[in-house]
């Protein structure tokens, strides 16, 4: 009983890590406690295959909040974010469009296309700045309660109306149908071209199981769009080690303030004692006690898998089983011989360095969607390829490259059964084989292929249904809804138990905002 | 002052809300002119002849007209009634087995015979659904406030959120979370019959291009609610009927109609309306001018993008108006056998909804312009509800087709058959014998609606409903107070809050506004 914490996380992710340091640095005895033997959650480095480094999860860098970066010093703790030039998506005939990060290249590249898009994308960009500068004033606020009559839950809705209003009534009516419009109607109020559409629709749909023409998808791709780069809202960047050295940055900063992390220990059951959260007790039987426990796990997880429903209201439970976690992505880590050729992107075009696509209009994104719908894995997917290993070369070993492919949509069960291998393989198929039509020596260059369905990732990084965000990210489960209504200011209804994952608000992104403002909450009630 | 003008306002269309509109302002003094293309009134509820039958040109049943409408314009006096007020309905499967059920009562007899399970948690779903709609309710009849401006709109919104409150705390959670959700996860929560489950669906999504999947689909189920607490009614007489009362009860009040009269623009003189143009040329003027005609044809083509800011028009622009449902009137001819065999059925609304994954799937085939292979269908035989319809031997039957895309791929009139064929063979599913007295039918695509209507895009409810045409968005947030950015020139028709259905509350409010306005003398 020697080692009693203060506080107990359940989970090395980002967001664990996140709070766990904040915690520390507050000078509270933290421990955090991780299943897998390897830190990181969904931010991770790994030599599956001998001398290339995956960043086998989440693959790119830019939701981190600048704010976390500086309070926790992560440059010092060894993180370097290099930005990366733009995207590129190829067309069916041959042709390409890019984005750039300099907004006039932008509309000289639309104008290929479209003149007329040209022209309105000085509109677009504008109105997507503003509403990014109005939501990352949200990201690291704890959301007010409208439900109840505290003092602070008033003011913080009175000061969120009156951020709100301060930007014009007209202005607060085009937020409003943001929020609630499809990202096909948003886009067509200010662009004709299929292709223009189709590239800037992509970042609608990624770990969302929604088509871009489903209201609620407009605010998705702002969510992609609110990460910056050394300033530059709506870049991103390569972590310089892959994406692994985020967490380490996380946890040397931990470990720096004092705090202790245990891999190999899977968590099994939070212990509850007169209502309170007192600890947890592994699988292999240990317990570990803390006054205070905090939850990385996504919400199913922590409450439904390890916790004794009779601990917890009834209301809370069938809300937290209603919580829509649903499964919509899978992800292809490819060790390459060399690097593959794209003939249609010119040799010179930078945006090679950036994310790769192939869905060239709305229509290819909502079709791949209905598959999803269906029960299967799109046969025409979206994909989201990029070579980190061309900015950053301790990805993979001189002259061969890494590659990551970022797929939706993917189920969580094929046709309501679970994922079998011969399905995974197939799916592997239907996406190397699309790949290949854009990239005529692309199978000659594989290497290895390390494929991940739903399955692989609720099994290994434990995410439920393999939901990247630990949640849709819905109207109806944002701000003070997320996770659910009552529960969205990092507390949960029994005493002493936080959440502190990408189910509550701001959601998820390697963003690290939930943590952040659970640590708040939590050296909030410890009065610290 | 008002001798120089020839009437005090005009309304253009005299569709049920255009109506409605000039009967409050008629009932209000004013002199009103209704001026339609139509050689009859109603709009969608417009008698036109079907083989030697009158029906009306697109209007279904009543979803909820608004029964303090009713009383004010004392439309009972003027003729209407109801036939029946509170229509049962069926939902059948592939295999021609069916649910009956009502989204006005409780009634789980039928339910609890496929599911035990269903039946029980029915009735605490339904009132709860009911007592959402509530508020939903509420806040359809009211003019839409606001965000910014005076006091009056900041005690709307008040008024709003207190309602909301008295809905308890947990209640108050469940509707903000549930409102911007998909009916799909609701029922996938809630029940486990698919054909029961597709049932509430498909009332989610009639006459919205939505699908049980897509966000907004609980927002659609309680503004269908909110009308009448679920019931749907047929007026004696059938809907024709309705639009009859209401020009009774204008021209009772003084409200003068000029019909076979399209209207080619609005006068504009000095940023202000001075009556309308006729299509022969005639002019009519007034200071004050209604449309009842959807918001884009309105602003686009009766006023004219050049009275208009650039930056309004490309909003006007993207409303959404694209209609996603068809209509089929079939004519049957000598029921007697047919109707002792299958008594219960011709007196219901009959849906065809297998499950959700039909009607999502047959939504997925209209997003690419393709009408649905497999699609939802509701079908009434208006003739054989209404008891005071008996002398004909013939009788009608109409169904609600969806998904038929307003913007079709190929052959239109191929597409028209093949719907056609379709829905035969659904109805011949739902009420076997069905085809075999078949006599004529009669398709309206969207196309044809828009045609026959003259609102963009043939939609049921001029624009699509959805939260982001919703109260003060609908349809574009400067639109949302009934009123033009040119003085004079209002809105009163389905496009506006709260939209379609033949409610009558957007005519109402309309009036109410114009009324209170410094605008109308």
């Amino acid at each position: 009983m020697a080692d009693r914490f203060d506080a107990l996380v359940i989970g090395a992710g980002h967001n664990g890590l996140t709070a766990a340091a904040y915690l520390a640095r507050a000078g509270v005895k933290t421990v955090v406690v991780e299943r897998n033997p390897y830190i990181g959650g969904a931010a991770v480095s790994r030599e599956l295959y001998p001398g290339f480094t995956y960043s086998n999860c989440s693959y790119v860098c830019s939701l981190m909040r600048p704010e976390i970066m500086r309070d926790l010093d992560l440059p010092r703790h060894g993180l370097q974010v290099i930005p990366f030039e733009g995207s590129v998506t190829m067309t069916e005939d041959g042709g390409y469009f890019a984005s750039y990060l300099d907004h006039d290249q932008n509309r000289r590249e639309m104008a290929r296309y479209s003149a007329r898009d040209a022209e309105a994308y000085d509109d677009y960009s504008a109105e997507v700045l503003r509403q990014c500068r109005f939501i990352k004033d949200t990201l690291l606020m704890t959301p007010p309660d409208p439900t109840s009559f505290r003092p602070r839950d008033l003011r913080g809705l009175v000061d969120l109306g009156r951020r709100f209003a301060a930007q014009g009534e007209d202005w607060m009516y085009d937020t409003i149908r943001f929020w609630t419009m499809s990202c096909g109607d948003f886009l067509d109020q200010y662009f004709e071209s299929d292709i223009i559409k189709g590239h800037l629709a992509g970042s609608s749909i990624i770990g969302t199981a929604l088509g871009p023409k489903s209201p609620g998808s407009a605010y998705v791709l702002l969510h992609h769009y609110m990460g910056e780069v050394d300033g530059n809202i709506g870049a991103w960047g390569y972590a310089r080690g892959g994406m692994g050295a985020v967490s380490k940055s996380l946890a040397a900063a931990f470990q720096e303030a004092g705090g202790v992390i245990r891999t190999d220990a899977p968590v099994a059951q939070i212990i509850v004692e007169n209502g309170k959260a007192c600890g947890v007790a592994l699988s292999n039987g240990d317990e570990i006690r803390a006054n205070n426990v905090v939850s990385n796990m996504d919400v199913k997880r922590t409450f439904l898998n390890c916790m004794d429903a009779s601990d917890l209201p009834d209301d809370f439970v069938r809300q937290v089983k209603n919580f829509k976690i649903r499964g919509s992505s899978g992800k292809l880590n490819i060790a390459l011989d060399g690097l593959p050729e794209f003939p249609s992107i010119p040799a010179d075009c930078p945006a090679r360095y950036g994310d790769m696509h192939v869905s060239d209009s709305m229509d290819y994104l909502e079709i791949a969607y209905d598959d999803w719908k269906s029960g299967t894995w799109s046969k025409r997917p979206y994909v989201d390829m990029m070579i980190p290993s061309m900015t950053d070369p301790t990805m993979a070993p001189p002259g061969k490259h890494f590659m990551s492919v970022f797929v939706q949509y993917v189920p969580p069960k094929i046709h309501g059964r679970d994922w079998a291998d011969a399905d995974r393989d197939a799916f592997r198929d239907t996406v190397i084989n699309r790949i290949a039509e854009y990239s005529p020596n692309f199978k000659d260059l594989i290497l290895d292929v390390e494929v991940r369905t739903p399955r692989e990732l609720e099994a290994e990084v434990g995410l439920t249904e393999g939901n990247i965000f630990q949640g849709e990210l819905t109207l109806d489960q944002l701000l003070f809804n997320r996770p659910v209504p009552g529960y969205a200011q990092y507390r949960s209804p029994v005493k002493g138990l936080y959440m502190c994952g990408s189910s509550t608000h701001p959601g998820g992104g390697v963003m690290g905002a939930p943590g952040a403002n659970a640590a708040r909450e939590i050296l909030r009630d410890l009065k610290r | 002052m008002s001798t120089r003008y020839n009437y005090d306002a005009i309304v253009i269309g005299a569709g049920h809300n255009g109506m409605v509109c000039a009967a409050y302002l008629a009932r209000a003094r004013r002199r009103v002119l209704v001026v339609d293309a139509a050689d009859a009134v109603g709009g969608a509820l417009r008698p036109i002849d079907f083989n030697g039958l009158s029906v009306p040109f697109a209007a279904q049943l009543d979803y909820g007209l608004d029964r303090s409408l009713v009383d004010d314009l004392e439309l009972s006096r003027h003729g209407f009634s109801y036939a029946v007020e509170d229509i049962g309905s069926s939902v059948f499967n592939r295999d021609g087995s069916r649910i009956d059920y009502a989204m006005s009562n409780d009634d789980t007899r039928s339910l609890a015979g496929v599911s035990k399970d269903d039946a029980r948690q029915w009735p605490e779903f339904r009132q709860r659904l009911i007592r959402f709609s509530g508020i939903i309710s509420d806040i359809a009849r009211r003019s839409p406030p606001r965000l910014g401006g005076d006091s009056a709109n900041a005690r709307t919104w008040l008024a709003i959120a207190l309602k909301l409150r008295r809905l308890g705390r947990s209640e108050m959670r469940e509707f903000l979370r549930i409102g911007a959700i998909n009916i799909f996860d609701v029922l996938e929560e809630q029940f486990e019959n698919p054909t029961f489950k597709a049932a509430i669906a498909a009332e989610a999504v009639l006459g919205h291009h939505l699908a049980p999947r897509s966000p907004n689909s609980v927002l659609t189920l309680l503004m269908r609610l909110a009308g009448s607490q679920g019931k749907i009614a047929l007026p004696r007489g059938g809907m024709s009927a309705l639009g009859a009362a209401l020009q009774s009860a204008c021209e009772s009040r003084g409200v003068t109609f000029r019909m076979n009269a399209l209207v080619r623009r609005v006068v504009i003189d000095n940023d202000m309306a001075r009556g309308v143009e006729l299509d022969d040329g005639t002019i009519i003027t007034a200071p004050t001018v209604i449309s009842s005609t959807d918001p884009r044809t309105t602003c686009l083509n009766l006023v004219g993008a050049d009275h208009l800011d650039t930056g309004f028009v490309r909003r006007v622009r993207n409303i959404r108006s694209n209609g996603c449902t068809a209509r089929i009137d079939f004519l049957l001819d000598n029921l007697s056998g047919f109707a002792a065999a299958s008594a219960l059925g011709l007196k219901r609304r009959l849906i065809y909804a297998p499950d959700m994954d039909t009607i999502e799937r047959a939504f997925n085939d209209s997003k690419y312009g393709r009408i649905s292979a497999e699609p939802l269908v509701e079908l009434v035989l208006p003739t054989m509800l209404d008891a005071s319809d008996r002398e004909s031997r013939q009788h009608l039957a109409t169904a609600l087709v969806q998904y038929v895309p307003y913007q079709m791929i190929g052959d239109i009139n191929m597409a028209r058959d093949t719907l056609l064929e379709n829905t035969r063979n659904i109805a011949e599913l739902m009420l076997p014998g069905f085809k075999s007295h078949i006599t004529a039918s009669r398709v309206l695509l969207p196309t044809d609606i828009e045609h026959g209507l003259g609102n963009h895009g043939g939609h049921w409810h001029h624009a699509e409903i959805a939260l982001d045409q919703f109260f003060m968005l609908r349809p574009v947030p400067a639109l949302a107070q009934y009123q033009l950015p040119v003085a004079g020139i209002w809105l009163c028709g389905a496009g506006c809050h709260p939209g379609g259905g033949i409610s009558g509350v957007p005519g109402r409010n309309a009036a109410v506004r114009i009324l209170a306005s410094v605008s109308l003398r």
